[in-house]
């Protein structure tokens, strides 16, 4: 992001030297050192997870197969069985999960959140023990009305097709049953934690990481520590609040709560001297980004066909040139760079997506923060208002599919989709985390779209040069390439893995190197970025970005537009055009 | 307030954090969960958000459950389903087509 008050526009020729001087640069470096890493520990136990999916086909696999008409008991334990294939479950992958945690849930006992002592898991788990025997014997119950019932349409050869739709209703409410036991059940397996040693730990690890790189780029690593004790120490803190339980229910995350505490310390007694050379937001923000990239999977965006690309994938970029074109055009809004940070986060996938388009156009800090404020108020309104018109005015057939697409399509943060689409049922959250998660691997696209036009249109246009492709390439931000590269590699890896045996991807990347990796840190970057913004973010410019409610009326105007392109691709789609696949979900 | 605080910038500057902290633990404490236990449809969703354990605050698919579940719940039911009209199909290109049509389309007539 510019600096100051004006956009800084890089004059000057490409020189070599910026691979190691330019922190675009040292993003892609430590971003792909993270991921090799992960992969050295996760890859070479690719055998022992293929023996589980093996295993899973060998136990079940004849089962599931007995009829396509409808989904048996043993093609949803086939299923549940191939799942336990993770890579990051083995030893070294709890030891790094545990190791990079960041506070625990707590409600009223801040302690809660750093320390929990053994008798304290222990009454716990006892506690949620007896919870759990409830929703057993409720899973144990739904279970042998779902087996009778499945009994009763295989001795009709399931060509019955009353019999049909009443063992898959019965199925359907036993897994319910067994969601809401399994959940019960990981609340039996409290252990007592003493978090602060490790936090400490990881701050150290975190300083070394980024400051060897900045004493390179010219920053003694001395004043780079003093300085990222403090904003790792507020990092926490955000972490600590956005993890209580009422914060977490509101869907209050850890980018508000690092913005705020850092504005509130900025805007209050000061940000200290001495912290400044740490407040480094695009050089977290841009590892991070790299790292995010890994997770951007394109064989992903096959997961539910064509009627997901459609909703996923053209509704978004229509949204986001209407709206942009509206922004420009309509409402004359005076920052390009706000207009796109806003059409992405409000078209695409809220707090993630506005972080890659802020970075890609080189957008303020005060604007990415407006953006991300935008997001999380709509974000928290959508999160219950949507499930409510649903159940209330959807016909109850439609609820689930056509719903949860809306849903998916329309609410920014992937967390309230899912709290939005689990209050609904099951499927609804399936079909929307899905569309959400189709429409997240569009940030690349998107990214690197913008990327392109601000350095090519924008950046032209304001230092009024015209530039060759030499310019083009001095000017357009790296890590974005970075970016791509560790999504077009991970991709790859993950198809070939697929390739070997259906599930290994999801078992080795998704479960593996990214989930048990890059995922680890990748939240603890954005949340140093999001402090450095607010340390370095004056309350009285952000209010001047706001004026006239333009940005209000901007992501208004675009959430509207997308609640009603998204709503009618989606019954088009589900209801019109693919009827058939749509009654397989 | 006293006077000697107003008049004090340091002195003020610390009150307003202090002020600021105090309103995030009325919004935590007090607000918050009467609204919570007051508004039934806020109740019922913290009631799922608990149950089942899902990070409402996730920014992206791979910190909530409900995506990968969600995916391998899909692609096996349709995988299942045996249907030709799933997969890489040309309705599916299509899809992918249109998006970069329209970033074209915006790119040419758009952002002038």
């Amino acid at each position: 992001m510019a600096e100051g008050s004006g956009i800084v526009v890089d004059q000057g020729r490409w020189a070599w030297s910026e691979m190691w001087k330019k922190e675009d640069w040292w993003a892609i470096w430590i971003g792909f050192f993270l991921l090799i890493a992960a992969m050295v520990v996760y890859f070479p136990h690719s055998g022992e997870m293929k023996e589980i999916i093996n295993k899973a086909d060998a136990k079940y696999g004849q089962d599931a197969q007995r009829t396509t008409v409808i989904k048996t008991i043993a093609w949803h334990k086939l299923s549940d069985a191939k799942k336990k294939a993770e890579a990051r479950k083995i030893s070294a992958g709890n030891w790094l999960s545990s190791f990079t945690a960041k506070t625990h849930k707590w409600t009223d006992n801040p302690l809660n959140a750093f320390f929990m002592s053994k008798e304290k898991a222990d009454a716990k788990a006892e506690k949620a023990k007896v919870k759990y025997a409830v929703k057993k014997s409720t899973e144990d119950s739904t279970f042998a009305l779902a087996l009778a019932a499945e009994k009763l349409a295989e001795a009709a050869g399931f060509s019955d097709t009353a019999l049909n739709s009443a063992a898959s209703a019965s199925i359907d409410k036993w897994r319910d049953a067994k969601l809401a036991a399994d959940a019960a059940k990981k609340k039996t397996k409290v252990k007592p934690y003493n978090q602060i040693g490790k936090l400490i730990g990881l701050g150290v690890f975190f300083c070394i990481l980024f400051g060897i790189p900045m004493s390179v780029m010219g920053v003694p690593f001395k004043k780079f520590a003093m300085g990222f004790a403090f904003v790792y120490a507020v990092a926490v803190l955000a972490w600590f609040f956005s993890y209580q339980s009422t914060m977490k229910h509101y869907g209050i995350g850890y980018a508000a709560w690092a913005i705020f505490l850092g504005m509130l310390i900025s805007n209050t007694v000061g940000t200290p001297k001495w912290a400044m050379p740490a407040v480094q937001t695009e050089y977290y923000i841009k590892t991070g980004l790299v790292l995010l990239g890994a997770k951007i999977l394109f064989e992903k965006i096959i997961t539910i066909g064509t009627a997901g690309i459609f909703v996923a994938w053209v509704v978004t970029p229509t949204v986001w040139m209407v709206t942009y074109w509206f922004g420009q055009k309509i409402i004359n809004m005076p920052s390009k760079r706000l207009n796109a940070v806003i059409c992405s986060d409000m078209s695409v996938c809220g707090v993630s997506a506005a972080i890659a388009a802020a970075s890609a156009c080189r957008a303020k800090k005060e604007e990415l923060t407006l953006a991300v404020g935008l997001s999380l108020v709509f974000t928290a309104i959508m999160m219950i208002v949507m499930p409510a018109v649903i159940k209330g005015t959807f016909p109850v057939d439609k609820q689930m599919v056509l719903g949860g697409a809306w849903m998916g399509g329309t609410i920014d943060a992937s967390g309230a989709v899912a709290a939005a689409g689990a209050f609904l049922g099951e499927k609804a959250l399936y079909v929307a985390a899905t569309i959400k998660m189709i429409q997240n691997v569009l940030i690349g696209v998107i990214a690197f779209f913008i990327a392109l036009y601000f350095t090519t249109r924008v950046e032209v246009e304001e230092t009024g040069a015209k530039v060759g492709l030499g310019e083009i390439w001095f000017r357009f931000p790296k890590f974005v390439i970075g970016f791509m590269a560790a999504s077009v590699i991970f991709s790859m890896i993950y198809s070939g893995f697929n390739a070997e045996v259906d599930g290994l991807g999801r078992a080795m990347i998704d479960k593996g190197t990214i989930k048990g990796g890059s995922d680890l840190f990748r939240g603890w970057f954005f949340t140093l970025s999001f402090v450095s913004i607010g340390l370095a973010t004056n309350f009285r410019e952000l209010k001047e970005h706001f004026k006239g409610g333009k940005p209000l009326i901007l992501y208004a105007f675009g959430q509207s537009l997308n609640l009603v392109l998204t709503l009618v691709m989606a019954y088009i789609m589900f209801y019109v055009i693919f009827p058939e696949l749509t009654a397989t979900i | 307030m006293s006077t000697a605080m107003i008049n004090n910038p340091r002195a003020k500057s610390w009150g307003k954090l202090v002020f600021f902290s105090f309103l995030i633990w009325v919004f935590g404490w007090v607000v918050g969960p009467y609204i919570e236990k007051n508004i039934p449809i806020y109740n019922q969703i913290t009631q799922v958000v608990e149950e089942r354990d899902i990070d409402s605050a996730a920014y992206m698919y791979m910190d909530t459950v409900g995506s990968y579940d969600g995916e391998y719940y899909l692609t096996d039911s349709f995988k299942h389903s045996n249907r030709d009209d799933y997969g890489m199909t040309k309705a599916f290109f299509a899809g992918i087509i249109s998006c970069f049509l329209i970033l074209g389309f915006g790119w040419r007539f758009i952002l002038e």
